[in-house]
Formats: structure tokens, C-alpha cells, sequence
């Protein structure tokens, strides 16, 4: 798997043709090259590679989803598919019913459904986990989603929003009970009352501010049961986190052997810069960085494997935190051991540092993990 | 050296203040983080400056100068950049201007100098090339001489602001004959001349600060080489100098440092404000002691008083640490705003701070490239401090 990820990358994601789709001001054209890729992606069953047989997927686990994601990090693939493949596609295997499962996923598999997750913001005064409620009607039996969620990876380009509430009569609640009792609700990204500001991110993909404004949804629009979903977010978010940080691992990885070379062929004072001991130590700090990373992702990996429920969440918070810090300093010392050449937006460096900044802040940033 | 409060000092804040809040709002209204001001607006400033005689205290008496001290230079330049004044043409100002009144001949700075004075004339800095960064002995800009004139073929690259100038002063190669100079020559040259393009090269935040200049068989007359030929390296050697104290940025920092304590105090996360984040704080505190040593490093290097090749080396100290806090003030910036700090907001359409973060983030990696990398700095230190 990991060779013909690599290769499809290298054919047809390289850098040249991503940083003129970043660059390019004809959006229907990107779009059509995206949807171009996502079908490649669904042919070569990337999409299921994480999911079980009975949905299309090829029964692989999350270390599958990491080979996939190192290597999309190398290449800087700027498709959405951590949000929608490593993170939404999970909620709904985990959390969903067999019917909705089938009725979801396998178009998902199939390339023709992208799906994003609409969860807590961070930024609330309450920690975040009430900032979208769902308010029941008995007498029509629907719901009323309202709320408000700053940046969601992928928003403008899925058809359904998986939208996370707490299980209302226990809005504070603190702890694993009140994290557990949670219901997601399958929104279309259509909808009446969806409100959605896109806006491109720093690593040249999109992201969108969603406001929900009174959204009616009826009781088939429950993902699982009722009060169930606590389990399915947790699984599915840290899968994500995961994934992340495998990508995090592989833009660590290419960024420092760009380097290395770059430093190599560049001459000033009659030598290759590479053969200066300050610089060779620069690399090798680098190096240990990016070693260091990857033995934090294989520690995530065997304790979110080994279910081990007490540890398993600690460590992959724990990994997650790491490496983005980790990849935000192997990628500001690439910089300027590259120069000037560093800081040029038409060089690829910027492009991998870019990347790194942004997935060290998604899914649970920079500072420790409060759960 | 004697740095205590000086109640002339304060009264001199005080006046500076006054002047700034007398200014119209169009010359000095405080703009948005990562907002870079127009040539007008930076313009219309200059001259606002100069009228009041304080655009280049620095200079030698005969061109407006004022045997200023220390102190007086800081309080201006942290005063006008607190209340988000544009920023003066430091190229012209504490780079070629000082370089001019050393070095050129009388006519020369009756030329140059007034252009400075008035803000009608902006200069770029010329040295960078393709093959030469930080070894500008590999500068392989030639000027072919040819009767009275240089005739000028080269590449210069990473040239701030030259898509703005008027004016670019450039290390180049004299060539007579057959037989390229050793040494590096000093030459002034007009930015409309025939056979100069300009190339934009955008940088990580998206923006344009820097370009790429092209230079075909450009003629430029040979009034315009600064001094003698060869001897270029010369008068570089003082303007590295005063480049490096003006690339540390400490005033800019101080201004974000109140910024981001702005940010940090309404910004919630996990349900409480980032400012009561004992992890957080005590990286504040950190970041704003270091700000209080480089504050004072800087007036120890602009009063001077202490000489030789140690001193020398306390500029580059000021060059690479000034920098670091510059760009640590623009990471705790970012770490503030978490995930928010991801949205890429065109130059154009930043009206908030916050909208200007991640920019600023990415565009300052540069300060510890420019002006002589820090790698370089330390190198240095290692020869003229450490006798190494
Ligand atoms: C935003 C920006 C604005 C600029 N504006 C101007 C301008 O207006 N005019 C102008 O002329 N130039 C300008 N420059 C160019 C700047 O001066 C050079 O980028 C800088 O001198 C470094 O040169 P380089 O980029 O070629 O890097 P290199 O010299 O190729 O260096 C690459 C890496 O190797 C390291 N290195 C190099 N030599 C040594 C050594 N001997 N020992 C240890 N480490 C070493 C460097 O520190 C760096 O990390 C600007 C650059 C930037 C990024």
C-alpha cells in the first residue's frame, strides 16, 4: 500500500501542479481536478482503508490510515481527506446504524459522498462542549440545531455535516459521562438555517465558519441511538489524531530531506553549506526531531490498537501535542537553513511548514489535552 | 553610560506624543496587524517628520542631524511605532543616506540627499543575488566600463521594496577591458533606467515585499559609483552595522507584545481566558524580561560609547536575538488563536489584528534571514568577541 500511495503521488500530486492549483484563480478547474483525484482515490481504495468489508472497505485499521497519511504528508496532498475519511467516515462506522452505515458509507467509499464533523469549539466559554444544542419539539418530534463552529476542514466540499451535540439534560457535565452521552445528528450541508463562510487556509486548502440558525432535522437524522455517540466521537477523533500525526510524521520527513539536499548543492564561501559542522548539527537536531515524532506516533498507534482505555486517549493526546510542536520546529529551522530561498512561496519548503502549522493546530492544537 | 529616567526624556515623550496626536488621523491611524502602508501614506509621514526636524536625527548636522542621544532615538522610534505611525524609508534613511554623506562627493549629496529628505525618492538595496547571500564576495553583477558610463548586466534577488523605488544602490564588479575587479564597487542606479524588470517574489504570507531585478546592459553614468572603485566593501562595512540595529525590530515587538496580551485576555479557551493559563503567562514573562535586556543592549549600541571589535559584536547579538523575540512575539500570537490562526486572509482585506496573525508568523521567519542571517551573526561574534 504504502508503494502505491507513493507513486500516485509522485505522478500525479507533485509539487509543481500543487502549487499551481494553490495559486489558481479558476475555481471550477481546481474543482474538477479534485474531483479527478478523489475518484482515483476511491479506484485505488484509499477511501476504504480504514473500513470494514461490509461497507466496501478494505477491513484495514488505523495503521492502514497512517501508511496512507505519511504518505500524503510527503506529497502535500491537498484533498480533504484527513476531515472526511479519517475522521467523519469514522463516526459514522462507529456510531451509526447497519442501515445508515450502508447508506452512507458506501457511497463514501465509492468517491460520490464526501462528509465533514461539525464538533465542540474550543473557544467557548464553557470549554466548548455546549456550543451547539439541539432542542426537541415533542409534538413534531424534530429537533432544532443551533450553534456555531469556527473552522471545519472541508466544509465547502461535503454534501452532509455530521453535527456533535451533548446529550441535553447534561450539558455540563464534566468528565467521561458527559463526554460519552452525546448525539450526532446527519445534516444536509444544504439545509435551511446552514450558514457557511469559506475561507482558504494557510497550507492553500479550505476550510469553512458554519453557523447553524435553527436547523430542523427529524429523529431519522440521529446517527446510532439516542445518547449513544460519546463512544463513536472519541474512537473516531483520535483515529483522526492519529492519521494527523502520520501526516505530520511524513511532512517532517520529506521536509528534512529537502533540506539536506538543498543544503548540499548550495555553495557559499567556496564550500557546500552542507559540509559546515554548524549547519550538519542544525540537520541532525532535525533529524531527531523527526525520529522522535515517529516513535510518538508507533507509541499512539500500539496504545489506541491495544484498547487499553485508560491509556489510550492520553497517549494520543500526548502524540498529537508532540509532533505538532515537534513539526512547527523541524519546520521554522527548515526554513532558515534554507535562506531566502526559504521564505519564496514558489519553493516547496514553505509549502511543507505550511502544512505542518496547520495540522499542528486542528483536532486538539498545540496546548497539553485537557480530557 | 547613564541610562536613568531623564526628566528631559519624558519631557521629550511627551512632545513626541503631542506632535503624533496633532497629525491628521489620515498620516499616522493605527493600522491592522500585517498591514503594510502605502508609499503615499509612508509619504505623507516622511514629510510630516522632516518638517518637524526629526527624520534623521542620526545624519551629520550640515543634512538635518542632531547630536541626538541614545535615548531621544528610541523614545521617537518607540513612541511612533506604539501609535502605529508608518514606517520611514530605513533603507534610504539609515542605510544609504549615511553612506552618501561619508563617502560622496559633494554633488552626490546634493543629488541624493534631498530626495531623501523630502520622501520623494525611495531607495532598494541591491547586494543579494542568486549565488550570492550570504558570501557577497560571489556578487557577479558586472559594470562594463565604457567611456563615461557603467554598462550594467546582472540578477538581484530577494531586493525589498524594489517594486517601489526610485533609486537602487548595488554592489557590482567593475570590468575594464577584458579584466574583471577583484574588489566590489558601490553604484548608484536609477530604477527607470532602459533594461531594468522587476519580478515580483512572493513570500510564505502571500505578500509582496521582495522581488527579483533583472539588469540588461543598463547604462548608468560614472558620477554615480560611490567613492573609488574596488572599494565598495568599505563602505558596506558601516552600513552592515546600522542595518543590523535597525533589523532587530524592538519597538515592533514592544507595540505586538501589548498586542498579544490584548489577544490573550479575551481569548477563552477550554473556559477560561488564555491569559490565566499559568503555562501561557509564564511564557509572556519570558518573552517581555528579554525584551527589557535587548532594550537596553540597544541603547548601549546606539550611544556607542563602548568600542572595538567586542562592541562591534554586541550589534550582532542585537541583530539575532532582537529578531528571535520579534518572531517569538508572533508565535505566542498564533498559539493564542489556536485553530483560528489558519485562515489565510489576503493582505487587501485584513481589517482586524487577528486577521494578520498567521501572516505576520510566516512573514517574520524572514527576520532572522535578513539583514545577515543569525547563523551569520554567530560566526561573527565567534571572530570579533570570541577571538576565534
Ligand atoms: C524578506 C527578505 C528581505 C530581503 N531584503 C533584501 C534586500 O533588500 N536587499 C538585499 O540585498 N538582500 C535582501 N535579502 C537577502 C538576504 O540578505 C539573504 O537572504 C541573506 O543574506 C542570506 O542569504 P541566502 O538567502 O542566499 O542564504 P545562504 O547564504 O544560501 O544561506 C543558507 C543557510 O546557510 C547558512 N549559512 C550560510 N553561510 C554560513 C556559514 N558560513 N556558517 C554557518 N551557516 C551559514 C545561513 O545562515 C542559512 O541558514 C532579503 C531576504 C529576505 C528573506
Amino acid at each position: 500500500m504504502r508503494a502505491a500511495v507513493h507513486r500516485y503521488c509522485a505522478d500525479q500530486c507533485g509539487f509543481e501542479a500543487r502549487r499551481d492549483r494553490t495559486a489558481s484563480r479558476d475555481g471550477d478547474a481546481v474543482a474538477a481536478q479534485s474531483r479527478l483525484h478523489w475518484q482515483a482515490f476511491a479506484n485505488m481504495g484509499w477511501l476504504g482503508a480504514a473500513l470494514p468489508p461490509d461497507v466496501g472497505g478494505s477491513g484495514g485499521s488505523v495503521l492502514e490510515s497512517a501508511i496512507l497519511f505519511e504518505e500524503l504528508g510527503r506529497a502535500i496532498v491537498r484533498e480533504p481527506l484527513l476531515p472526511c475519511i479519517a475522521l467523519a467516515a469514522q463516526v459514522i462506522d462507529k456510531g451509526g446504524t447497519a442501515e445508515q452505515r450502508e447508506k452512507l458509507l458506501q457511497p463514501l467509499v465509492r468517491g460520490e459522498l464526501l462528509v465533514a464533523l461539525m464538533h465542540a469549539e474550543a473557544r467557548a466559554a464553557n470549554g466548548g462542549r455546549d456550543s451547539i444544542t439541539a432542542e426537541r419539539c415533542d409534538a413534531t418530534a424534530t429537533y432544532t440545531l443551533t450553534g456555531h463552529k469556527s473552522v471545519v476542514p472541508g466544509g465547502a466540499d461535503v454534501s452532509l455535516l455530521l453535527v456533535s451535540v451533548p446529550w441535553p439534560e447534561t450539558p455540563d457535565l464534566d468528565g467521561a459521562n458527559g463526554e460519552a452521552r452525546r448525539n450526532i445528528f446527519i445534516v444536509d450541508a444544504q439545509a435551511d438555517g446552514v450558514i457557511r463562510r469559506d475561507f482558504p487556509t494557510l497550507d492553500g486548502m479550505r476550510a469553512s465558519e458554519i453557523v447553524l440558525r435553527n436547523v430542523r432535522v427529524d429523529e431519522s437524522s440521529l446517527l446510532g441511538e439516542w445518547g449513544q455517540a460519546g463512544e463513536a466521537l472519541r474512537y473516531a477523533t483520535e483515529h483522526a489524531m492519529l492519521a494527523s500525526c502520520a501526516e505530520m510524521v511524513g511532512a517532517m520527513d520529506g521536509l528534512l530531506w529537502l533540506t539536506r539536499d538543498y543544503l548540499r548543492q548550495r555553495r557559499q564561501y567556496g564550500v557546500a553549506l552542507s559540509s559546515l559542522q554548524a549547519l550538519q548539527h542544525q540537520l541532525a537536531d532535525l533529524f531527531a526531531e523527526l525520529e522522535l515524532s515517529r516513535s510518538m506516533l508507533y507509541r499512539g498507534l500500539s496504545a489506541f490498537v491495544g484498547e487499553e482505555k485508560a491509556t489510550r486517549s492520553a497517549a494520543v493526546a500526548a502524540a498529537k501535542t508532540y509532533i505538532g510542536r515537534s513539526g512547527r520546529r523541524l519546520g521554522e529551522a527548515a526554513i532558515q537553513l534554507h535562506g531566502g530561498m526559504g521564505m519564496a512561496d514558489e519553493y516547496k519548503a514553505g509549502h511543507y511548514f505550511k502544512r505542518l502549522l496547520t495540522l499542528a493546530v486542528l483536532l486538539g492544537g498545540l496546548e497539553p489535552h485537557q480530557q | 553610560m547613564n541610562f536613568d529616567a531623564d526628566p528631559q526624556d519624558e519631557a521629550f515623550r511627551t512632545e513626541v506624543r503631542r506632535f503624533i496626536a496633532a497629525l491628521s488621523p489620515e498620516i499616522v491611524r493605527g493600522k491592522p496587524l500585517g498591514y503594510t502602508h502605502s508609499r503615499p501614506e509612508r509619504e505623507a509621514w516622511i514629510r510630516a517628520l522632516n518638517a518637524q526636524g526629526w527624520l534623521v536625527p542620526h545624519w551629520s548636522r550640515a543634512w538635518g542631524g542632531r547630536d541626538w542621544t541614545a535615548m531621544r532615538r528610541h523614545i521617537l522610534h518607540d513612541e511612533t511605532c506604539a501609535a502605529g505611525c508608518p514606517e520611514v524609508d530605513r533603507i534610504a534613511t539609515d542605510l544609504v543616506g549615511p553612506i552618501i554623506q561619508a563617502f560622496g562627493s559633494a554633488a552626490q549629496q546634493r543629488r541624493y540627499l534631498p530626495g531623501i529628505l523630502s520622501g520623494t525618492e525611495f531607495w532598494c538595496q541591491g547586494f543579494s543575488e542568486p549565488q550570492a547571500g550570504s558570501d557577497l564576495s560571489l556578487v557577479g553583477t558586472v559594470a562594463r566600463r565604457e567611456g563615461e558610463r557603467y554598462i550594467v548586466s546582472g540578477r538581484k534577488l530577494w531586493t525589498t521594496q524594489a517594486h517601489l523605488a526610485d533609486l537602487m544602490f548595488a554592489l557590482v564588479r567593475v570590468k575594464i577591458g577584458n579584466e574583471l575587479q577583484q574588489g566590489l564597487s558601490f553604484l548608484l542606479v536609477d530604477m527607470r533606467a532602459g533594461g531594468i524588470s522587476t519580478r515580483p517574489v512572493l513570500t510564505l504570507d502571500g505578500g509582496h515585499h521582495v522581488n527579483e531585478v533583472l539588469l540588461e546592459e543598463v547604462s548608468v553614468p560614472r558620477e554615480n559609483l560611490i567613492g573609488a572603485e574596488g572599494q565598495g566593501w568599505t563602505y558596506v562595512r558601516a552600513l552592515l552595522e546600522s542595518e543590523r540595529s535597525s533589523a532587530a525590530g524592538i519597538p515592533h515587538t514592544k507595540r505586538d507584545l501589548r498586542r498579544l496580551e490584548e489577544f490573550a485576555s479575551s481569548e477563552l479557551r477550554h473556559g477560561r481566558t488564555m491569559m490565566d493559563d499559568p503555562v501561557f503567562r509564564a511564557k509572556l514573562e519570558q518573552l517581555r524580561d528579554e525584551l527589557h535586556a535587548l532594550e537596553f543592549l540597544h541603547l548601549r549600541v546606539l550611544s556607542a560609547t563602548e568600542r572595538g571589535p567586542r562592541a562591534e559584536a554586541l550589534g550582532c547579538v542585537l541583530k539575532f536575538r532582537g529578531a528571535q523575540a520579534y518572531q517569538r512575539v508572533s508565535e505566542l500570537m498564533l498559539e493564542t488563536l489556536g485553530e483560528r490562526s489558519i485562515e489565510y486572509v489576503p493582505d487587501s482585506q485584513r481589517s482586524a489584528d487577528e486577521a494578520g496573525v498567521a501572516a505576520a508568523y510566516l512573514f517574520r521567519r524572514s527576520a532572522t534571514i535578513a539583514a545577515g542571517t543569525t547563523e551569520i551573526q554567530k560566526n561573527m561574534i565567534a571572530a570579533l568577541a570570541l577571538e576565534l
